[in-house]
């Protein structure tokens, strides 16, 4: 039945009603305005860490800094980024990363300054700096009645107590106390066929083996709450945990190996479910394993063996995660001719 | 894959002596501080607020809620300082609304927690819940004793970290809820280090608003 009749037009249907959107952050980027070391302290900083590159003298104003290199049949990748709240904040960049190579090897090394620290950038940059320098220098100059495994542990005990002891000294010197210069170190050096790792302070590393399994050789105390460190360098006790965490594994069956600081590691936690989905992305591309981990991301090419693969890295560490907006250290090393399952 | 979030909860006591300016001043406050927080991204992506009070009994008027989701409440003043029940609230939410941090996923930041009092307790069981908070050491608690007769001995059996509001007119309310926001933001960004034992550190307090050693 129909009708034509006014009154069986049926209305329009009312529109619901639009609840309001609830508000967005919004985040800014700003240059930082304090120096990133004051001038009256340069002279102390290259004194406890000669050759140190300040950041203004890598890529003036990058949000990401980072290099590459290879050797060896090895190939590394480092990119430190500012986070988004330091970016919003108008504040420096507080994660550092380095890598050296030499003969029979490499060194590479991660650091997250204390967000309560006030120069904690400082202390990161030279922690990592100071540290594998150190190593460098040590396993080229050799010692007497070492080798292999004996060895590889002193250069990187070594490593430690020099990067706690620059700090040290670069406090006493500029008058600042310990705490201000507090500094997360996770450090990775391979000599020959092995590989030693060091940690204190939270950030992640990953093993990547040939079989596709993943274990994370060190593990750092898991906390009642998020973002409570138990030490950092260089406060006392500190150098002991970093010491007393040394272990060393073969390298033979390695495809590669992930070092993170936490603004990284945090987003996916736990690392060692994602560790390799996350490799996998940076290797062949795709965001399947963000979406895993509850991350977007928009840099879906591959990483590894882009053109510019430091630029790639620094793209996909602008990952968004809700409320993660720390900076971003990653470090992937990688062996050649040993491959990662598909 | 959850959010990690800062959980704020202010503890405010609502009895018969807050009638008047006082518990205007602090609903005004809140209200300030919601505000103030929506106006930064880091807050809104991780704070989340909750307001309880304490009068004869104490009740949750807020649960834990998004700075994005969250609404001022309604208070109002009446009846005795059941300051034990409170405490006793305190520890019951803590327990039913934080994530732990586990081999599977990261937990909350440390609750920052913000007591507010004018006045001494009136119940006996204080002390036991005041001493459940002091060892577990559950959140970051600033307590603050606002006005000359609240009792700072029985704040400071809760927390070390007890700050006195001289006076309790408009103006002090709004600068410490300036302080509270401030506090929120600084702590949102990054929390201090175990070593310092689980502490934070706050910004300066205003003028009018003094640390009690």
């Amino acid at each position: 039945m129909t009708s034509d009749t006014p009154n069986d037009v049926l209305p329009p249907p009312a529109e619901a009603p639009v609840a309001p959107e609830p508000p967005r952050a919004v985040w800014t980027v700003a240059a930082p305005t304090a120096p990133w070391c004051p001038p009256e302290w340069d002279a102390h900083l290259d004194a406890v860490a000669p050759g140190l590159q300040r950041p203004a003298e890598q890529v003036p104003l990058a949000e990401a800094v980072g290099t590459r290199a290879a050797a060896d049949g090895w190939s590394l990748l480092v990119v430190s980024r500012r986070g988004r709240l330091h970016a919003h904040r108008g504040d420096h960049r507080e994660d550092a990363g380095q890598m050296v190579l030499f003969q029979q090897g490499w060194c590479a090394s991660v650091a997250d300054g204390a967000g309560s620290a006030t120069f904690s950038r400082l202390g990161s940059a030279i922690a990592t700096h100071v540290a594998t320098r150190t190593v460098r220098d040590t396993l080229a100059r050799g010692q007497v009645g070492l080798a292999g495994d004996p060895l590889l542990g002193l250069a990187l005990t070594r490593a430690a107590t020099a990067a706690n002891d620059a700090l040290r000294d670069f406090t006493q010197t500029c008058g600042l106390a310990l705490r201000d210069v507090r500094t997360t170190l996770l450090l990775a050096a391979r000599y020959g066929t092995r590989i030693g790792l060091l940690q204190v302070g939270d950030g992640a590393s990953a093993y990547l083996h040939h079989d596709g399994t993943v274990s994370q050789p060190l593990s750092g105390p898991i906390t009642e709450f998020s973002g409570e460190v138990t030490h950092f360098l260089p406060d006392d006790g500190a150098v002991h945990q970093l010491v007393q965490s040394l272990v060393i594994r073969d390298a033979a069956h390695c495809a590669a190996l992930i070092l993170a600081t936490d603004g990284v590691e945090d987003p996916w936690y736990p690392f060692t479910r994602h560790a390799g989905t996350l490799y996998h992305e940076l290797l062949r591309g795709g965001h399947a394993a963000a979406n895993s981990a509850g991350v977007t991301s928009s840099h879906h090419a591959p990483v590894l063996g882009a053109p510019d693969d430091v630029q790639a890295l620094g793209e996909w560490l602008a990952f968004e995660k809700r409320g993660e907006n720390d900076d971003r250290t990653l470090c992937v090393i990688r062996q050649d001719g040993v491959a990662w399952p598909a | 894959m959850s959010t990690r979030r800062l959980p704020v909860y202010i503890l405010a006591d609502v009895s018969g002596s807050m009638q008047g300016t006082p518990i205007e001043s602090v609903k005004s406050g809140i209200r300030q501080l919601h505000r103030d927080l929506l106006g930064d991204p880091q807050a809104i992506e991780s704070a989340y607020l909750s307001v309880l009070t304490f009068s004869n009994a104490a009740q949750q008027i807020v649960p834990l809620t998004e700075v994005a989701m969250f609404n001022p409440p309604e208070l109002q003043a009446s009846g005795q300082t059941n300051f034990g029940d409170g405490l006793r609230l305190l520890l019951e939410v803590f327990e039913r609304e934080l994530v732990r941090t586990t081999a599977d996923q990261k937990g909350d930041w440390r609750p920052l927690v913000f007591i507010l009092s004018d006045g001494a307790p009136t119940d006996v069981d204080w002390p036991v819940y005041a001493q459940q908070l002091r060892e577990r050491r559950p959140a970051n608690i600033i307590a603050v004793a606002c006005g000359d007769q609240a009792d700072v001995e029985a704040l400071k059996q809760v927390t070390e970290i007890v700050i006195q509001m001289q006076d309790m007119s408009p103006d002090a309310f709004k600068a410490f809820f300036r302080f509270v926001s401030a506090s929120v933001k600084q702590t949102s960004a990054k929390v201090g280090a175990m070593s310092d034992g689980g502490g934070i550190t706050l910004p300066p307090p205003p003028p009018g608003i003094t640390i009690v050693p």
